[in-house]
């Protein structure tokens, strides 16, 4: 939309997002949202904009904006909404119209990468484990973790534990906080050798489908390893 | 009195009233406005009653009034030769009149551009948007622009909506300024519409530009407010609203049965003692769309109301002529009328003779200070006119300080009130203050403000009610002609201006009263005491 031209109302399917079932046509536009949203005013949108024009159809607006992305799905909008609608939900349906090469930054190409590899960062499994072991090693050698050592496959584990793709990159001494609290409090714990991603980007990029591949991965690993209890930090 | 009411009116509120009233035992009689000769509506109802009971008076056209409460003398014309009737009391309760508020849009009626009624009149005819032509699906309804709509209209673009997008499938786009949801199940409805598909626009700050081509095809121009780009838009039927106006018949009866009217002229002023159904008229009360624009609960409200205020003015007790205005004839009343055309309340009737009826008055002295041959008095008791309560103010021997001797003259309703709960609420009022209660800031006249100053008053004050609370409509204003005529001749006598002053306030103003009595206070003790000490 640019500001010099009319938009034509008779061209738009007003019906066009109402199967979504957010409630959005019962927007009274009283402004609730926008003024509890810390992302509102940017690029000149604001949560009831958005919500409007998802009432009146304008379909290729919403997918061109970027706002749908610079939201953050904090949920302040739909906290606050006396209507009920389901704003965060409804940007985030708006995210899954875009085709995925236009996802912005690397949130795609992370999750297309998971999809193939089973995490984001594409991390053989030989290097997965030396990491781990590498960490544990390191864990071991502080006194009262002498005998310290990280379960992998462990079978029957009370907790099973998905870890997220920074902590085996950039941030590996942030393992160490886990661990050394599961080691004191004598917990029964494992960590899988595959599919062991925490962060599910699906969810950010409205991707349903590969959010349930995702998730549907990490319930296989608790059902091959016969654990009950999932810890997924994410 | 007897129990016997006139109806004025031809709808379904005047029926229910007359129906009310003929079960509690009174007399009926309806008169039909010229505008209507439809007396369907009272068929059933005057086969089920005696004819001594009710009587349908069909196509009256202009009604005159004489009298008040107990005997109101009234005149109909119609088609043939006037007829009389006597009745104790009146209701008003015709129709109101729509009109489409084309010209608010620089538009004019046509195939594609109707009003609400037009609208209401082509479904009631089977509206088929196939046979209309119409090429496309968008119904626009234009309402509360440029002028504020109201809850019945509202009402009634809602429901049109709703049946259009439920029943005929086509979409409904409502262009509107405020949306006037304050009556019953009116939220309701507005989510119903939305859940049906109802598209709004609503504007604050702009308006939309309606522009017809030559073929008559409408063009929408317009600032979509929250997605704040500009839209076009080709409705294929524009539906305008209507405003709302009293019918050609109430507006006479106004000034034929003398009741006051309010801003839009239905008949009854936008005062709060005429809460209800009540007029400035004792006797006289005004129903449905007479009375306001009110949605069906309002009208049922009213119904309600006028039935039992008819009903208690037949059973109370005959009035004693405590309070009441009297004219003496003692050689000093020439008939100058002047108590007649200042009598808020109709009282005063001039055949045999120029007489107070007392059920109508309502004491408030008007006329008393009105008259220029004095001939009138309040029945009150020995030693209680106003002129008797208004207090000696003589000096008593004061050494040192100069002690402002005020008297304030206070309505009843109002000032008298505020004092009081002044008092209550421990504010501290000047020592030398004394009060003049007054049934009606209208009853005092220049003469009471003159000799209380004469008395030794060293400031008097006026205090009324606000301006549009007046029980009777306009004492206030009265007492505040009399306050600005004796200023102008205060410099003549060698008064300071500032010794007389106006000023109004309301009963619950408990603060207020003190602050101004001690504000005057201190301007009074600046200037010093009055020049009579």
């Amino acid at each position: 939309m640019t500001a010099s031209e009319s938009i034509h109302l008779d061209e738009l399917d007003h019906n066009r997002f109402r199967s979504w079932g957010f409630s959005q046509e019962l927007c009274v536009t009283c402004g609730i949202c926008s003024s509890s949203c810390p992302a509102s005013g940017i690029d000149g949108f604001d949560p009831r904009k958005l919500v409007r024009m998802l009432s009146l159809g304008l379909e290729d607006a919403v997918i061109e904006s970027r706002w749908p992305w610079i939201c953050t799905m904090c949920g302040k909008c739909e906290n606050v909404c006396p209507m009920e609608i389901d704003i965060a939900d409804a940007v985030r349906r708006v995210r899954s119209l875009r085709e995925r090469d236009k996802v912005p930054g690397i949130v795609h190409k992370g999750l297309e990468a998971a999809l193939e590899t089973g995490n984001n960062l594409r991390l053989p499994k030989d290097d997965y484990i030396f990491i781990l072991e590498d960490v544990a090693e390191e864990i071991a050698e502080e006194p009262g973790y002498e005998d310290f050592s990280v379960p992998v496959d462990k079978k029957g584990a009370n907790i099973l534990t998905t870890i997220h793709n920074k902590l085996v990159n950039t941030h590996t001494e942030d393992l160490k906080h886990w661990w050394r609290i599961f080691h004191v409090a004598k917990e029964d714990w494992t960590v899988p050798s595959v599919n062991w991603e925490g962060t599910n980007w699906g969810y950010f990029t409205g991707d349903d489908k590969a959010m349930k591949i995702m998730s549907s991965r990490i319930v296989e690993q608790m059902e091959k390893l016969e654990v009950k209890t999932l810890m997924w930090p994410e | 009195m007897d129990k016997k009411t006139l109806i004025l009116g031809c709808n379904r509120d005047a029926r229910q009233i007359a129906e009310e009233l003929l079960e509690t035992d009174g007399e009926v009689i309806v008169a039909i406005p010229g505008h209507s000769d439809d007396t369907v509506l009272f068929d059933d109802l005057k086969a089920v009653t005696k004819a001594d009971k009710l009587e349908v008076l069909p196509a009256v056209g202009s009604v005159s009034c004489s009298g008040s409460v107990g005997c109101f003398s009234l005149t109909f014309t119609g088609n043939g030769t006037p007829f009389t009737r006597t009745v104790s009391s009146i209701v008003v309760a015709d129709d109101m009149l729509r009109k489409p508020n084309f010209a608010l849009y620089g538009l004019s009626a046509s195939k594609g551009i109707v009003s609400l009624s037009q609208f209401h009149e082509m479904i009631e005819a089977g509206f088929d948007p196939a046979r209309e032509k119409l090429s496309g699906k968008r119904i626009a309804f234009v309402t509360g622009l440029a002028e504020e709509s109201n809850p019945v209209i509202t009402e009634d673009v809602m429901r049109c909506a709703l049946k259009v997008q439920q029943e005929l499938e086509l979409q409904t786009y409502i262009f509107t300024g405020n949306l006037k949801v304050a009556g019953n199940g009116l939220e309701a409805l507005y989510r119903q519409t939305k859940k049906a598909g109802t598209i709004y626009m609503k504007f604050t700050e702009t308006i939309p530009d309606f522009q017809v081509n030559d073929a008559g095809k409408m063009s929408i121009t317009y600032r979509d407010e929250i997605i704040r780009e500009t839209f076009k838009f080709n409705p294929d039927l524009t539906i305008i609203d209507e405003a709302l106006e009293p019918s050609a018949f109430t507006r006479d009866l106004s000034k034929n049965l003398e009741i006051d009217s309010g801003p839009d002229g239905f008949v009854q002023s936008d005062n709060v003692h005429r809460a209800t159904v009540l007029t400035n008229r004792n006797g006289i009360f005004v129903a449905g769309f007479s009375r306001c624009v009110q949605t069906e609960r309002g009208r049922q409200a009213d119904i309600g109301n006028v039935a039992l205020a008819v009903h208690g003015l037949y059973q109370k007790p005959p009035d004693s002529m405590v309070g009441k205005a009297e004219i003496h004839f003692t050689g000093h009343c020439v008939g100058c009328l002047t108590c007649f055309r200042s009598c808020p309340y109709g009282a005063i009737s001039l055949s045999p003779k120029v007489a107070v009826n007392p059920q109508a008055c309502e004491g408030c002295g008007i006329c008393a200070a009105e008259c220029p041959r004095f001939t009138i008095d309040i029945n009150v008791p020995e030693g209680e006119s106003i002129s008797q309560r208004i207090p000696d103010r003589e000096n008593k021997s004061q050494k040192g300080d100069f002690e402002p001797m005020l008297t304030a003259f206070c309505c009843t309703r109002s000032a008298k009130r505020a004092c009081e709960l002044a008092s209550c609420m421990g504010h501290k009022l000047p020592p030398g203050l004394q009060i003049v209660e007054v049934p009606c800031a209208g009853a005092i006249s220049r003469q009471h403000l003159f000799s209380a100053l004469s008395k030794g008053a060293d400031g008097v004050l006026v205090l009324t009610c606000h301006k549009g609370n007046c029980h009777s409509e306009r004492g206030n204003e009265y007492a505040q002609q009399r306050v600005a005529q004796l200023t102008d001749m205060l410099p003549q006598i060698g008064f300071e201006l500032e010794r007389l002053a106006y000023k109004t306030l309301a009963s619950n103003m408990g603060t207020e009263f003190a602050e101004m009595i001690n504000t005057f206070e201190k301007t009074i003790r600046e200037l010093g005491p009055s020049r009579l000490k």
